[in-house]
């Protein structure tokens, strides 16, 4: 590996994948206008628009010549890796391909062996509701990996583009279920995920749910004993703090376990639910002593919101207007927070997760078995969803300057020119 | 007139037992009238026995409002350097404080070491040591050496601050409170593992640390240990044919036969073997192989390097120790050969007790919990503590000021003035202008010292959590 450029090394790189981009994370949720026309949206509804199954296990061929890129969806870490479309000319599917500009790893921050560690542990953890890759190869300075097109990009991306009120309960509660399949896996492996939260949960059309996000998750395993607890602080990682769980930003003697996982699960549900990020209107030091005094983020409906304001008035005429609105079971969710109300098992759902004392948070399994799931039917979780998300567009991305086709279009002028001027000499 | 300079000195010296003062003060206190009656009059004249001292002729109680108590400056405020949130004082050493941070920015625990230019002036060497610390530590990056974050300069104020990864105790800390002052064999094992990976490092980066000992040793949260103190440590010139040194300034106990004679070169791996033998001798018997009752003595005996490893010590580690203690450096065993060394590559039984961090001295935190904690409350919550319903128009401005601080860009950047200072001048200072020679235990007399001071630092600590 060269390092050619000392600047790129004082950068901070995020590496890892994320469909979606981190940044939106902190921009406003409200629907960005739609930008120029060089936005284009996935042809999920072209026939000839064929993607693998994510379960099927191919070794794809390492060659960057089988790749035809078609756009960029996202920047993600900083600049330092992109997420694309591309198609695999052999069998004419679209796939998506991180690509990762490897003079822009900071050695100083040990980047390039995090992502050997997130790609290895990607190829380690075989489950439906994680998303693995086809493969990993490095083309030019760049690294290249071969995964899974999401079509829908995470839930957070969901939020931002179509839902910034929130997604609704029954969608919520289909999504964390298979999520939480994920993390028992994960938890039974001995690995803590770390990053649980919208952005690591992708959505594919076909109603599938994926974790993603491996670069902060660490193993529990020491000299081969499960360790009790571990101490080890995600410095490098800002964007994930809010998700984080008390115990973890204590960095005590104590330390944490996998427990931390279901409070970042419950940081995600609010997420899910409210539309924005619990604690994403403080400064870090901040939440740290609210989530210290064991502040609770709360899910915002009638319930919660007529106990800390009461009614007003503008909400009472709003609650007229908002009526019959509504169609369930939508994706979506009722934009007035005054006007819907989630499940007494939602509510009770967030409690146990957000619980101050990790001893008393349930774990992953037990709560697969919580009464907020009630509403699950297993067999048709993947078609629930991918029903719900035929109301809505898939990704969008910004189509490559197809350069093939300018230099085309420019030999074609220079082709056409006719020197009919003559050569006048003085 | 009693000021309210005083009443904050009540407030420092004993916060539970002025506390009545400030709630049942409406008709407090007051010149020249008997004692409030809230109080038994001797149990008030043993709480507020300065207040007759300083008055001098006889009893004068002056009327103080009680928003002069609850509003008088407290040690509690929060202070900034760059992005750091300063917390409790966590030691000292030769050339200032160790202060507990918290980066304001990631949340990470950190550790600042502070350096007052003045003082490094009269140590000898002093700013040259600094630098060079700075230099050896900026290149290192392994698990067992404490790495340096960032480095801070005040022009100013005349104040270097080195940020370094957090620690939360050291061997020697735990020593001292351990039975017969030793650790189990499994766990004096565990840690001598850790010191050979990170001297083996150190060697490898052609840096030699000279002052290895159970002081310099810290540990992580989670039980890594950390090569620390680089003030005497030599980086060898890139050029360098070996390793010969020809000076140390590391802790005399710890020194080995051929620095105690004088010898004008020497090899300094060798040195740092020696030392890493005196530790482990030390940390399994709870004694020391060379004593002496001054620090001639003392290097008379390294000089004879004549000891005995006790007789309960089992025969591979005593081998061990004689390896590493041989007087002749040419004989003594490598970091290589120690590595290689059967008690090294045998891991012990787990028998015998763990010896556990002690709980800091000032507060009964066994977890060692973040000492910013109080800080950050006095600058989100400034009125959390106080009387609700009386709010002073001070207590207000001091609200819109801390709401401010919800906006970490409008922070200002305050430089930390220690307010000690102006209540016990120059009582640390004047420790510490000598550099303290270490007789074996001498690092007894340095921690009593330390602890009492963190307890008169404690009024800030004593409402965490």
């Amino acid at each position: 590996m060269v390092f050619k450029n000392p600047c790129c090394c004082l950068k901070k790189s995020r590496i890892g994948y994320t469909g979606s981009s981190e940044e939106l994370d902190s921009l406003p949720t409200s629907p960005k206008p739609p930008e120029e026309q060089n936005i284009t949206v996935l042809p999920v509804d072209d026939p000839n628009f064929m993607t693998f199954s994510v379960m099927e296990v191919l070794d794809l061929n390492p060659n960057p010549n089988d790749y035809q890129f078609l756009g960029v969806i996202c920047q993600v870490y900083d600049g330092s890796a992109s997420i694309h479309v591309a198609r695999h000319i052999p069998s004419g599917r679209y796939i998506s391909i991180r690509k990762v500009d490897l003079d822009m790893l900071d050695r100083e921050e040990s980047g390039l062996s995090s992502l050997h560690r997130e790609l290895s542990l990607m190829r380690l953890m075989q489950h439906d509701h994680i998303l693995p890759y086809y493969c990993a190869f490095v083309a030019g300075r760049e690294l290249w990996v071969v995964l899974p097109l999401m079509e829908q990009g995470s839930a957070r991306d969901l939020l931002d583009k179509h839902f910034p009120d929130g997604l609704g309960e029954t969608a919520i509660a289909l999504i964390l279920h298979d999520v939480l399949l994920a993390l028992d896996y994960m938890h039974n492996m001995g690995y803590i995920h770390r990053s649980v939260k919208a952005s690591h949960i992708f959505l594919s059309r076909s109603g599938g749910v994926y974790l993603s996000g491996f670069r902060t998750a660490i193993t529990m395993i020491k000299d081969g004993q499960k360790l009790r607890a571990i101490h080890d602080f995600p410095a490098d990682t800002v964007q994930n703090l809010h998700w984080l769980a008390p115990e973890t930003l204590e960095q005590n003697l104590l330390g944490y376990d996998t427990k931390s996982d279901i409070y970042s699960l419950g940081i995600a549900a609010c997420e899910l639910a409210n539309g924005c990020i619990p604690f994403s209107d403080m400064v870090p030091m901040k939440m740290l002593l609210e989530k210290i005094n064991s502040t609770t983020p709360k899910l915002l409906d009638s319930v919660t919101l007529g106990e800390s304001e009461g009614e007003t008035t503008d909400s009472q005429t709003r609650r007229d207007s908002g009526l019959g609105e509504s169609s369930y079971p939508s994706l979506g969710n009722e934009p007035n927070p005054y006007n819907r109300q989630f499940s007494l098992e939602f509510h009770d759902f967030i409690e146990v997760c957000l619980r101050h004392d990790p001893s008393e948070r349930p774990s992953a399994a037990e709560l697969l078995e919580h009464d907020f799931f009630k509403q699950v039917s297993t067999k048709t979780t993947q078609e629930v969803l991918c029903s719900m998300f035929q109301s809505v567009k898939p990704v969008s991305y910004t189509p490559c300057q197809s350069s093939s086709k300018d230099v085309d279009d420019s030999v074609k002028t220079l082709e056409n020119l006719q020197l009919t001027d003559e050569w006048e000499f003085d | 007139m009693v000021d309210v300079n005083m009443l904050d000195k009540v407030q420092k010296i004993n916060p539970e037992q002025c506390l009545p003062v400030g709630v049942t003060s409406n008709t407090i206190i007051s010149g020249s009238q008997p004692c409030p009656l809230f109080l038994e009059p001797d149990e008030f004249r043993c709480q507020f026995d300065f207040f007759y001292e300083e008055e001098g002729d006889g009893l004068f109680i002056h009327r103080v409002n009680s928003e002069d108590i609850i509003y008088s400056p407290r040690p509690r405020k929060a202070k900034l350097i760059g992005k750091y949130l300063m917390g409790e004082c966590l030691g000292e050493g030769s050339y200032g404080k160790v202060k507990e941070v918290l980066d304001s920015e990631t949340l990470c625990r950190r550790a600042v070491k502070i350096l007052k230019q003045k003082r490094l002036k009269r140590i000898p060497n002093g700013e040259q040591n600094v630098q060079r610390e700075i230099e050896i530590l900026r290149r290192l990056r392994h698990p067992n050496v404490i790495q340096l974050v960032d480095v801070i300069h005040n022009e100013e104020k005349q104040k270097m601050y080195l940020v370094m990864e957090y620690c939360v105790g050291g061997l020697q800390e735990m020593l001292d409170t351990a039975p017969d002052k030793k650790f189990p064999e499994w766990q004096a094992h565990g840690y001598m593992c850790q010191l050979l990976d990170g001297l083996e490092y150190l060697h490898g980066q052609g840096t030699i640390h000279k002052d290895i000992k159970p002081s310099n040793l810290l540990l992580t949260t989670g039980g890594v240990l950390k090569i620390s103190d680089f003030g005497v440590a030599e980086r060898l010139d890139y050029f360098a044919k070996d390793d010969t040194c020809r000076t140390s300034q590391g802790s005399p106990a710890f020194q080995p036969p051929e620095i105690a004679n004088g010898v004008e070169s020497f090899s300094g791996y060798k040195v740092d073997v020696w030392s890493s033998g005196v530790t482990l001798f030390n940390i399994t018997t709870g004694k020391f192989p060379f004593k002496g009752d001054n620090i001639y003595r003392l290097f008379e005996n390294i000089g004879k390097g004549v000891f005995t490893v006790p007789r309960n010590v089992p025969s591979p580690l005593a081998n061990l120790i004689q390896g590493m203690l041989q007087m002749d450096p040419n004989e003594r065993f490598g970091v290589q050969e120690v590595k290689r060394h059967p008690w090294i590559k045998r891991k012990p039984p787990m028998v015998g007790r763990e010896v556990p961090l002690p709980p800091l001295p000032d507060s009964s935190d066994e977890l060692r919990s973040m000492t910013v904690i109080p800080y950050l409350d006095a600058m989100y919550n400034p009125m959390e503590s106080d009387e609700d319903d009386e709010r002073s128009e001070a207590g207000e401005e001091e609200q819109s000021e801390v709401n401010n601080y919800g906006n970490l860009s409008s922070f200002p950047v305050i430089d930390e003035n220690e307010p000690l200072d102006v209540n016990q001048p120059n009582v640390q200072s004047s420790h510490l202008e000598v550099e303290r020679p270490v007789f074996g235990l001498g690092d007894d007399l340095d921690r009593n010292r330390k602890s009492s001071r963190l307890r008169r630092l404690s009024p800030a600590s004593c409402k965490q959590q």
